[in-house]
């Protein structure tokens, strides 16, 4: 049995094993759907084969047609797809066979991981039910022998060490552990494909790595064929035989992995390739910082609390999503605050605002105490700090002209005379790189980058000293993002406003931030240049982040082992320490009860932790 | 300790244990039904009071002695002001002495329990009748989606839904009872006599009930399993495993859809007790609502009083028992504990 | 060796698109034209006041295409002039209900606090009673007339529409524009009207169609007890009341109206939800 709460395996090239007969030959598939009428292709002349006991990634931005591809290989498309072509699983020819004899080869034959575990379970049935029934979804096996095997299964997975998490539902699971049941389910019946459809894009970076290596272990163990699916080639061509690049349903490059990562035939495979590489080109020189200048936004020692929501029987919790944050941003400064889902960026950018006020802590914006102002003192400081959403489409009223949506802060403001606004507001228009004419247009008629552009003219209409970004480029595709990036270089230094930048997207605002802060579940981890704080993370935390999206400086660099494992191993963290010693394997009982304070250890570069790592430790 | 996707719960040990929890929940959901118990009885109060001199003088005509007039006062306490009859009313009912008919002095409290048994049979047949057949149609509608049996379920669904329970009642009554003589238009026989019969005379009125809440229940049933079915990942989840599409829509779809049609049953039921008055009227039934139109006739103020904050807080008291369900019923609103 | 399959085109089974729905429109448009306007147009004996001598003439008599009732009226008339009272009855309430209530949720929603609590429980109380119930109790307290009538079913219409538009302002102000808008200190009466107003008010249009179809039943059937339009005014519910007594001899009665009653009904809820599929979809 595979011990699976061992450190995460190093990242060498797989062992070769025996490559078997192919037992998926996938030829000139076509998909298309029939939207209404109208018909729109999806995939278009997708040929690979995929042998026995290896693995095959599919690489490819969202719309590039890799999920479909797999769905179509089970046959798992809605009913207005059109498919055609060739699908031979084990040498039987798939699309050919009735829905009564595809039902009997998925999950049998074939099976499937699916991305986002929260949606892919029932949330009204236990888990060990939802595995137990795929265990016995093919064979004429008794209830209970039917639960011993899903018992044995989830053990294997390893969901089994402290209780027995057969009864419990998927809520209250955390999402690694959700992912674990998912791949549980999908090797219940031993299938000599399994396909693994972005199962690590809903995690967070530590989960991340770990479950990878637990595919490619469960691979092994079962002689299994994998087909894995992701958008990030840099992480799955390390781990694959070969890999096939797609992109708007068409296969753009196809071969061993170790050929397409070194030499890349396509500029788009290229670009993806180098895109993760040149990560350090993109970084910022730091401004020379004008010294002695009063800075524009301090906040110190920031922290708030949810209650959370109460329902008959559930405990009440209380969530600290902010604890004793402190930072300061200086005049026409960009810092970036990164972090996973809930370390409380968002929270902070709400407190910043004060909606709702923080319930300790101060922020001092352009020398006023912001929790001592209230209504229209309030408002009227509102005018200098603004903000941009991470939704393009909800942030903009669906009834409202763009123009009028640009007006509305001068009118409430009262910063622009009426005569004046229209012209200011096309002046606006054409400094987010849209022509004027949209400017009568509902939002419904614009696209999401346009959109995103109309809430940043309308965000710098009062002239503000301080404009927050919310994820502000989270639901744009690849490309609308990177206009969107070099949209707001140009404005950085034409405009003189001090940007805050959210983001879960290390890579992202890498090009675009001065200064860079880490959060991690409500406290700041590190903060300091952008440059320092990518190339030589001092904290566990951010090292561990950073690691995630592949940005090494050597190829080939060890993983160090900076965590242990998706559960916490040690005791739980009392509430005033700091929240990532249980994952931590450097932490020591101060850790656990006393919050570190920001040290700084270098030019600017501060750091939260009682054992900074040394910028040269490699193991 | 509590874990979630992020870890971003700390001790449970926090605030409260869960049996706290529980109790805060149902002293709240107490103190609502009290509330609006109190709000539903005085206005009711209110507003049957607004005109008291009519009482007296309907109840005996225009030739009302002077004596009559004087004891309908003094039962009714009209001298006093309003609010200190309330006051009375409320305490009486408190005690559970809903009043007095004015014209037989009958007490309200016994009216009402001779003749609530029959209404609620009523309405637990029709309720019953209604998703037994509900829940097959949708079922059946959703297996073949778009197709012809889809399309004739939802046009059934819209028409029975937009023809009244009273249209229905006559219709049934044209085509059961009058032409094909098979079942009793009117006539009560209580289930202490016989069982068979009483079932006889009450499935045309269930029946007539039922039928338009069949089309309302069968149509948010096969909307709510069709939504699953196109945009819910564990529906493609569960196909991938290999199962059968009626096992997934049994055992995956229908239970996610229970609490949404607890809601519409819920949101629904005042047309379902609504639909009694006129039911019972139509076939004669010695039910509740047939009593409250005969008081409204008669202007039996108390009777009407009585029997309109009795209906309020059943249907008051029937939300409620809804809203625990779902806490049984949803995990997610139960206890979250790994 | 290629395999094609194409959505599975056997065995489907589509109405025309849209037909549902402009053939709804299309009957809607006429039932109104012909309770509205063709008595003004062609004359016709009048519902009331009918000799009668003249009472209970079979259908398709000459002069009284539906003949005549136990007390002399014509049918027919009886028919149009009850649809038009009925129409008149579901429209009104339906247009207050909207206005008010729509407002009372809006306002409740968006401040929040003690407003929406106070607006909720009051909200909460009334629509403990059942709607029919709370008919019956209101109207009871006076003598019947239409005014007492409409009263009575606004009762049960304004808390309706206040709770959708509660519910649909309270997703509203989740949105991002909502903050947006606040950041740009927009007055609350200029959020109200400008912001919330436009984007609320096509939900409550089609739940106020659907809410049509309601009234209509509700005043059927409050006609229907005698609780409604005073007689000798005709309405559809006063009508198949009638029609019960007379169901044995002459169906048509009983028939003429119920299927009046329902078809209308039927074409409101058919536009309802339409509209509110269009909205749901975007």
């Amino acid at each position: 049995m595979i011990d699976l709460l061992r450190q995460p395996s190093q990242s060498a090239p797989p062992s070769r094993q025996a490559i078997g007969a192919p037992v998926l030959q996938v030829s000139n598939l076509k998909v298309a759907f029939d939207r209404n009428g109208r018909v729109e292709t999806a995939v278009e002349a997708l040929n690979f084969d995929l042998c026995a006991g290896s693995t095959l990634a599919i690489v490819g931005e969202s719309g590039s047609g890799k999920s479909v591809s797999c769905r179509a290989a089970m046959g798992l498309l809605p009913a207005n797809a059109i498919v055609s072509g060739s699908i031979r699983i084990m040498g039987e020819e798939f699309l050919t066979l009735r829905e009564r004899e595809r039902q009997l080869r998925r999950g049998r034959d074939i099976a499937m991981v699916f991305q986002n575990a929260e949606r892919a379970l029932n949330p009204v049935i236990p888990i060990g039910s939802q595995v137990a029934e795929s265990v016995g979804a093919h064979s004429r096996m008794t209830r209970a022998a039917a639960r011993r095997r899903a018992e044995e299964l989830l053990q294997l997975l390893g969901l089994q060490t402290r209780r027995s998490l057969y009864s419990a539902y998927p809520h209250e699971l955390s999402g690694g552990m959700r992912q674990r049941v998912m791949i549980a389910i999908a090797i219940a019946q031993q299938p000599k494909i399994l396909i693994a459809d972005e199962p690590t894009s809903s995690l967070d970076a530590v989960t991340q790595i770990q479950t990878i290596d637990l595919l490619l272990d469960l691979q092994k163990q079962f002689d299994m064929a994998l087909l894995l699916v992701s958008h990030d080639l840099k992480l799955v061509a390390q781990c694959t035989d070969s890999v096939l690049v797609m992109r708007r349903g068409q296969m753009i490059e196809h071969g061993p992995s170790a050929d397409v990562l070194e030499r890349p035939r396509t500029d788009y495979a290229r670009s993806l390739v180098t895109a993760a590489n040149d990560l350090c080109a993109y970084l910022q020189d730091s401004k020379a910082s004008e010294a002695n200048e009063a800075p524009l936004l301090v906040a110190k020692g920031v922290s708030h609390d949810f209650v959370t929501r109460v329902t008959a029987g559930s405990k009440r919790g209380l969530v600290r999503a902010l604890s004793n944050v402190s930072f300061e941003l200086k005049r026409a400064e960009t810092l970036a605050i990164v972090g996973e889902t809930g370390s409380g960026k968002s929270t902070l950018a709400r407190a910043l605002l004060q909606l709702p006020a923080p319930m300790s802590g101060s922020i001092v914006f352009r020398g006023h105490i912001l929790s001592d102002l209230k209504g229209r003192r309030l408002k009227e400081q509102w005018r200098h700090m603004q903000m941009v959403f991470q939704d393009p489409f909800s942030s903009l009223n669906p009834k409202w002209k763009v123009f009028d949506a640009i007006e509305e802060p001068m009118i409430g403001h009262r910063c622009v005379e009426s005569s004046l606004r229209r012209a200011r507001a096309e002046e606006l228009l054409h400094l987010v790189g849209l022509p004027v004419s949209l400017g009568d247009r509902l939002p419904t008629e614009l696209s999401g980058g346009q959109c995103q552009r109309v809430a940043i003219a309308r965000a710098l209409a009062t002239r503000p000293s301080l404009v927050i970004c919310d994820e502000a480029m989270s639901s744009l595709d690849a490309i609308t993002q990177h206009h969107t990036a070099e949209l707001i270089q140009k404005l950085r230094t034409q405009t003189g406003t001090a940007w805050l930048f959210i983001s879960h997207d290390l890579r992202m605002v890498a090009r675009i931030s001065d200064r860079t802060a880490v959060m991690h579940l409500g406290q700041i981890c590190e903060i300091g240049p952008t440059r320092a704080v990518y190339l030589e993370p001092r904290h566990p935390y951010s090292s561990a982040l950073l690691e995630s999206i592949a940005v090494t400086r050597e190829p080939g660099l060890k993983r160090s082992p900076r965590t242990s494992g998706p559960e916490p191993h040690g005791p739980a963290a009392a509430p005033a320490a700091c929240r990532f010693s249980p994952h931590c394997d450097r932490a020591e009982e101060r850790c656990r009860t006393e919050a570190p304070p920001l040290k700084c250890i270098g030019d600017g570069h501060f750091v939260a932790c009682y054992f900074p790592l040394n910028g040269s430790e490699v193991s | 300790m509590i874990y979630s996707k992020s870890g971003l719960w700390t001790d449970a040990a926090a605030l409260s244990s869960p049996r706290l929890e529980l109790c805060r929940a149902i002293l709240r959901r107490l103190v609502i039904v009290g509330t609006v118990l109190i709000g539903v009885s005085a206005l009711t109060f209110f507003v049957l009071g607004i005109l008291p001199g009519n009482a007296a003088q309907t109840l005996f005509g225009q030739d009302a002695t002077p004596e009559q007039l004087a004891r309908i006062e003094a039962e009714l306490n009209l001298d006093r002001p309003i609010l200190e009859r309330y006051n009375l009313w409320a305490v009486e009912a408190l005690h559970g002495n809903l009043g007095h008919s004015l014209a037989s002095h009958q007490s309200a409290t016994k009216l009402l329990a001779d003749r609530l048994p029959v209404t609620i049979e009523l309405v637990v047949l029709a309720l019953l009748l209604s998703l037994i057949l509900a829940v097959p149609a949708a079922l059946v509608a959703s297996r073949w989606p778009a197709r012809f049996i889809d399309r004739s379920v939802a046009a059934i669904n819209i028409t029975t839904l937009s023809i009244p329970s009273y249209v229905f009642a006559l219709i049934l009554v044209l085509m059961f009872s009058v032409h094909l003589r098979l079942l009793p238009a009117i006539g009560f026989v209580p289930l202490r006599e016989s069982v068979v019969r009483n079932l006889e005379s009450m499935t045309l009125p269930a029946l007539a009930i039922a039928l338009p809440l069949f089309g309302l229940y069968t149509r948010f049933l096969r909307g709510d399993l069709l939504e699953q079915l196109l945009h819910h990942d564990y529906i493609v989840a569960a196909k991938a495993k290999g199962i059968g599409s009626l096992r997934i829509l049994v055992r995956h779809a229908l239970p996610n859809s229970i609490s949404g049609l607890l809601t519409v049953i819920g949101v629904n039921f005042g047309a379902l007790i609504g639909g009694t008055v006129i039911i019972e009227q139509i076939f004669a039934l010695p039910g509740i609502g047939k009593l409250l139109l005969e008081s409204v006739h008669a202007r039996d103020v108390p009777i009407v009083q009585a029997i309109v904050v009795t209906l309020a807080a059943i249907s008051t008291g029937v939300n409620l028992a809804i809203d625990a369900l779902y806490g049984t019923i949803d995990p997610r609103t139960r206890n979250a504990s790994f | 060796m290629t395999a094609s399959s194409r959505p599975k085109a056997r065995g489907r089974f589509r109405w025309p698109q849209g037909f549902g729905v402009s053939s709804a429109a299309l009957t809607l448009l006429a039932i109104v034209i012909a309770c509205f306007l063709w008595p003004e147009v062609h004359s016709m004996h009048m519902p009331v006041g009918g000799n009668v001598r003249d009472a209970n003439l079979p259908l398709l008599s000459s002069d009284h295409l539906l003949g005549t009732d136990m007390d002399g009226n014509d049918v027919l008339s009886r028919l149009l002039y009850g649809g038009r009272q009925s129409l008149l009855v579901a429209f009104g309430v339906n247009l207050l209900g909207l206005l008010i209530g729509g407002t009372l949720g809006a306002v409740a929603a968006y401040f929040r606090g003690f407003v929406d609590t106070a607006i909720m429980r009051t909200i909460d109380i009334i629509i403990a009673f059942p709607p029919l119930i709370l008919a019956i109790a209101i109207s009871q307290a006076f003598t019947p007339s239409t005014g007492t009538l409409v009263l009575a079913l606004l009762c049960y219409s304004i808390p309706a529409f206040a709770r959708v538009s509660r519910a649909s302002t309270l997703r509203l102000c989740a949105l991002p524009f909502m903050t947006a808008a606040r950041l740009s200190a927009t007055s609350h009466n200029g959020i109200l009207r400008k912001h919330i107003a436009p984007n609320v008010l096509p939900q409550l249009a089609s739940y106020a169609l659907l809410g049509v179809g309601v009234v209509v039943v509700l005043e059927g059937a409050m006609s229907f007890l005698g609780l409604g339009t005073p007689p000798p005014n005709p309405s559809w519910g006063g009508m198949i009341f009638h029609g019960q007594s007379a169901m044995l001899t002459r169906p048509h009665l009983l028939i003429v109206p119920s299927v009046m009653l329902s078809v209308t009904v039927l074409c409101f809820n058919l536009i309802g939800e339409a509209l509110r599929e269009r909205l749901d979809a975007k």
